[in-house]
């Protein structure tokens, strides 16, 4: 082949490539879902089967994609966790991580700051008068190792006095808050779609202006007290959100 | 080491103030030297305050003539459905919808996966742009069934609610959905129409959804502008 010939292969398997990943990132592709045979695919996107085989090697490689002998190649199921935002209440525990837990990621967690503050912001959120202390708690959340959520937690100091004293690298915000009979367990929630910020963005290991799900709970314990203010920053590439709505 | 640093603190302070209507939506935010005196902090500490809150989509930075607060964000709550007309008056906002096209089709095999429906179903795809207040917020692609709906037609989904045409029509009522949320980079179309920037994110928001007696009516699949929307759901009021 001539250097031309060579390159045009080249880079008509590198638009190639990237066209098969938009499909499947925005879903046209489904996981399981079988791809035009390698011919079928030359004719449709007319480049030579050499640019096709070329980009089919390299998606295999990057884990976007895996072949089946002697059946063709197919979408590899993505590790996308869902998160199902309906149980949570029924299962008396809320927060992102709970809701991860159910869909079988292994949890592990990184404390950056904790410690308490007196500050009218956030004993507001708590609904506590403005001058009462309260214990922050930031976190990096791992799922399977890899960092999905960074964390800002909330927790009025008055009724966890101990806190300070508590690995919550090791132990789980909510058994701790169970353990002090005030355990969060009904839920105002919001949650909307941003553009990464340097800070929480490059702890997520995200490049600037990718979208991350942001996420605030306030939690109530069973006397109807504001126990938690939690601010979650939540990997979208890795994540889904379900629910089931019924017309009020 | 400090538990949370000054920009974070003056962030979340200036959002309370947003949330209680201190500053309203709209309204411009006192300029950086201003805020800067009144917390008695440097100016580099209040701009990272203020960047803070510009990346949540709190405040928007106008070149030349500082920052105001965003418009508040339309409400989808996490325990009712309705439609998005409704929805979005419910907020005493303004809304309406151009009809970009209304095809009869057949099902493709990935509308067919995603709704367990047979190859030979038919359904109506109608595709419309949805503004809010007068701008650009989703794009609206719903399919429907056609042998549950066969009367639907343009004028009832060009500028009026398809649930009430469904109701109206064909007795249909809309009781649930099943529903998803996912981050997508908009494409090329999307981009234009939204009047985003070329491959900005956008929020897809699909659902499934079923009538009073049970009965899969719609596939939709919307693409969001993220800065216009959230989603809610309160357990205490």
């Amino acid at each position: 082949m001539d250097r031309d010939g060579k390159d045009r292969g080249q880079s008509d398997s590198a638009i190639l490539q990237e066209k098969i990943i938009e499909q499947i990132r925005v879903g046209d592709l489904l996981p399981g879902e079988k791809l035009l045979s390698e011919r079928a695919m030359a004719e449709f996107y007319d480049v030579s089967r050499g640019a096709v085989q070329y980009a089919m090697n390299r998606l295999v490689e990057q884990g976007y994609l895996y072949r089946r002998p002697g059946s063709g190649t197919f979408v590899k199921e993505r590790n996308r966790s869902v998160m199902n935002l309906e149980y949570q209440n029924e299962v008396g525990n809320s927060g992102v991580t709970a809701m991860l837990k159910n869909a079988g990621a292994r949890m592990s967690n990184r404390v950056l700051t904790c410690g308490r503050i007196q500050e009218p912001a956030f004993a507001r959120k708590l609904q506590m008068p403005e001058g009462k202390e309260v214990y922050v708690l930031h976190r990096v959340r791992f799922a399977n190792d890899e960092a999905f959520a960074v964390e800002y937690s909330a927790i009025p100091f008055d009724l966890f006095p101990d806190a300070e004293g508590v690995d919550f690298s090791k132990i789980s915000l909510y058994d701790y808050m169970d353990a002090r009979k005030h355990m969060p367990v009904a839920f105002n929630q919001r949650f909307k779609i941003i553009e990464a910020s340097e800070r929480e963005g490059g702890l997520l290991g995200l490049r600037r202006n990718e979208p991350v799900f942001h996420f605030e709970f306030s939690g109530y314990d069973r006397d109807g007290r504001a126990v938690e203010y939690t601010e979650s920053y939540v990997r979208c590439d890795r994540t889904e959100l379900r629910f089931n709505t019924r017309v009020r | 080491m400090k538990v949370l640093t000054q920009d974070v603190i003056i962030a979340k302070e200036i959002e309370c103030r947003i949330e209680s209507g201190i500053y309203p939506e709209r309204s411009r935010l006192p300029s950086e030297r201003t805020l800067a005196g009144e917390f008695g902090v440097q100016r580099g500490t209040m701009r990272r305050a203020l960047r803070i809150l510009e990346d949540k989509g709190a405040i928007l930075s106008r070149q030349r003539s500082g920052h105001y607060i965003a418009p508040r964000r339309i409400d989808f709550n996490l325990d009712a459905y309705n439609s998005r007309k409704a929805v979005i008056e419910h907020m005493g906002r303004s809304t309406y919808v151009k009809l970009l096209t209304f095809d009869r089709m057949f099902i493709t095999d990935k509308l067919s996966h995603k709704m367990g429906l047979p190859g030979d179903t038919q359904l109506f795809r109608i595709m419309r742009l949805r503004y809010a207040e007068g701008a650009p917020l989703a794009l609206e692609r719903a399919h429907i069934l056609c042998d549950l709906a066969p009367d639907i037609t343009e004028e009832d989904v060009h500028n009026r609610s398809l649930y009430s045409a469904l109701r109206q029509k064909h007795g249909i009522h809309i009781d649930r959905a099943v529903s998803r949320v996912s981050a997508v980079h908009a494409n090329g179309l999307e981009s234009e129409l939204l009047n985003l920037p070329v491959s900005r994110p956008a929020m897809r928001y699909e659902g499934l959804v079923y009538d009073s007696r049970d009965r899969l009516i719609e596939y939709f699949d919307d693409i969001i502008r993220i800065d216009r929307v959230q989603f809610i759901r309160k357990d205490i009021l």
